[in-house]
């Protein structure tokens, strides 16, 4: 796959889903466990909030595979904003409503647009500087 | 052509659909 046609965003060798993944997996199997009261950072915002840069370049990069998508820019705005709303209405509607999993609060979605918005501005200043990116 | 063109475009979009929710319940059910 050329990475070098149309940018040069790294998906699963991306630095911020690498980062964002990490911090998934520490939480899922050391914070979690150990914690023994209900905390709402660690049992819910904190999965949500790394929602878009952790699940986003997994997408982008099938769709890559797929060929519906042209190049390997960094994730534009709308590609984030899209898979926001999707994720906001499968995760907090169509999951609780008709799967019995999970539970719908607004607050989800706050938390899913806020880490998107966040990995949004970090992929472009990353875009902007050359040397941030991966190898 | 034009018809081919369509139809390969939509088999990937079927296709990109199939994974958006394969991987959505893998998010829901394992995350």
């Amino acid at each position: 796959m050329p990475a070098e046609r149309g940018g040069a965003f790294g998906y699963w060798r991306d630095p911020l889903f690498l980062a964002c993944l990490g911090t998934y997996v520490v939480n899922r199997l050391l914070i979690k466990p150990n914690l023994h009261h209900y905390s709402p950072l660690f049992h819910g915002h904190l999965n949500d909030v790394l929602t878009v840069p952790v699940a986003l370049p997994a997408y982008l990069w099938a769709y890559r595979v797929i060929g519906l998508r042209p190049d390997d820019a960094f994730p534009r705005w709308w590609e984030v904003a899209l898979h926001v709303a999707v994720w906001d209405v499968f995760f907090e509607w169509f999951g609780p409503h008709y799967l019995h999993r999970g539970a719908g609060d607004p607050l989800d979605n706050l938390s899913i647009a806020g880490g998107g918005l966040a990995a949004w501005i970090i992929w472009r200043v990353v875009a902007a500087r050359p040397a941030l990116r991966a190898t | 052509m034009a018809a081919s063109h369509w139809l390969v475009l939509a088999f990937k979009t079927l296709a990109a659909l199939g994974f958006i929710w394969s991987a959505n319940l893998v998010i829901l059910y394992a995350c």
